[in-house]
């Protein structure tokens, strides 16, 4: 009797708070789900630096050799700011159109630099700066290459299925535009 | 006043009344002996059951460069005084010296004496870090009036040893017997040198905590508190 009670009284409860299906709430919901990013990747990157100087295209001298490594973290989301984005209600169903993902962070810990070795001439402060630029935007690329943007996509699909699930709304659609070939690396 | 029109007025009273009550439900609580609170738990863990469906997790990836023999040693390991302790060995060893004897005697396969030398080669992996929901999925508690989320470690999910050379690299001197029974041996040292490093799984744990309370959040469950099992 007593567990019949309450699981009335929660029933009633949940009915009369149950939010509706109004599309500004939706997108106002998708929003602040996709302000966190989709992808997280963490890269533990190791380089590797090796270089002289010729006289003449004959003497070497000044062989610099070096190896040490960096963390880089990238994170791939969307950019609801876009206006490729918008919920769209056609009666029952939803539509949810997105921009295309894309790379919203590439960092670098300047604290994770670890040297394995430096030999003869270290490379100096400038040229591992240098070098740690490169290395992120080769991250970037590389991060592209093992599928940070799709992987973006299969997330978004994800979460707004759960979103779309605690809003009990079954008839939707998603809709990501495509990548340009020159959006990325 | 028309029949019709006092159904209406009270039809909205009755909605109005309903609609008060469950706030002063909600924020007061005063049926807990009709155990609500019960009722909550099974009902909430049943929402994210229907929510999440998937067995597993993932929210961090991971890609990494390993330098054999620079990473897979303590800083400054004495070889001579290794080759020593390996040819006198008698008694059984600890597990972190096995590991560091097979690390060895694979570093004298490839002809690395020491660790002050020139010849290295880097291993690639990727992995993924997240929850496994197979076996242990969602248990909801209460802090006071707090709901506490208690969830599976974050662990690695999905692991895997890149078969590439990396363009730009020295060249090291491999058999296709010597690459495949190095890739072997080191196999378990990296995955256990990723948790250690611990850097995957704390990047996993931060973008879980964030996603899993913007979930709470639509479900409508506010100042959730998470918390993931030891490992």
């Amino acid at each position: 009797m007593r567990s019949a009670v309450s699981s009335l009284l929660f029933v009633f409860l949940l009915i009369a708070c149950t939010p509706g299906m109004d599309p500004s709430e939706v997108q106002h919901r998708i929003q602040s789900l996709f302000e966190l990013p989709t992808v997280e990747m963490v890269f533990r990157d190791v380089i590797y630096h090796k270089s002289h100087q010729q006289v003449f295209g004959v003497v070497n001298y000044d062989f610099r050799e070096t190896l040490f490594r960096v963390s880089i973290r990238i994170q791939a989301g969307f950019d609801l700011s876009s206006p490729k984005f918008a919920v769209v209600r056609d009666q029952q169903r939803v539509t949810i159109k997105l921009p295309p993902p894309t790379i919203l962070l590439v960092d670098a810990d300047d604290e994770s630099l670890y040297e394995y070795f430096a030999r003869d001439n270290s490379i100096g402060w400038q040229n591992l700066q240098n070098a740690k630029k490169k290395q992120l935007e080769q991250a970037q690329i590389r991060a592209v290459q093992l599928g940070i943007l799709n992987e973006a996509k299969r997330n978004a699909r994800l979460r707004l299925a759960e979103l779309m699930n605690t809003l009990s709304i079954q008839d939707w659609d998603l809709e990501i535009a495509e990548n340009k070939e020159n959006d990325h690396p | 006043m028309s029949k019709n029109l006092r159904l209406i007025l009270l039809v909205s009273i009755l909605v109005l009344a309903a609609f008060l009550i469950g706030i002063f439900l909600v924020t007061f609580q005063p049926f807990h002996f009709l155990g609500i609170r019960e009722i909550q738990q099974v009902t909430l863990v049943s929402k994210l059951d229907r929510v999440i469906q998937k067995n597993t997790l993932n929210f961090a990836s991971f890609y990494g460069i390993y330098i054999f023999p620079y990473d897979f040693f303590p800083e400054g390991t004495d070889f001579r005084r290794l080759r020593q302790q390996t040819s006198n060995q008698s008694g059984p060893l600890s597990e972190n010296d096995q590991q560091i004897q097979e690390l060895f005697l694979l570093a004298e396969e490839l002809d690395i004496r020491s660790l002050q030398t020139s010849k290295f080669f880097p291993i690639s992996v990727i992995a993924k870090a997240g929850l496994d929901l197979s076996n242990k999925r969602f248990v909801v508690e209460f802090e006071g009036d707090r709901p506490l989320l208690r969830l599976p470690p974050i662990q690695i999910t999905e692991f895997v040893v890149l078969d590439e050379p990396l363009p730009g690299w020295p060249d090291y001197p491999f058999s296709v017997q010597l690459w495949s029974k190095t890739i072997r041996t080191l196999r378990p040292h990296i995955q256990r040198l990723i948790e250690q490093e611990n850097q995957l799984n704390e990047v996993a744990r931060e973008s879980a905590s964030r996603r899993l309370i913007a979930l709470l959040d639509a479900l409508g469950i506010k100042n959730a508190r998470l918390a993931f099992g030891e490992p």
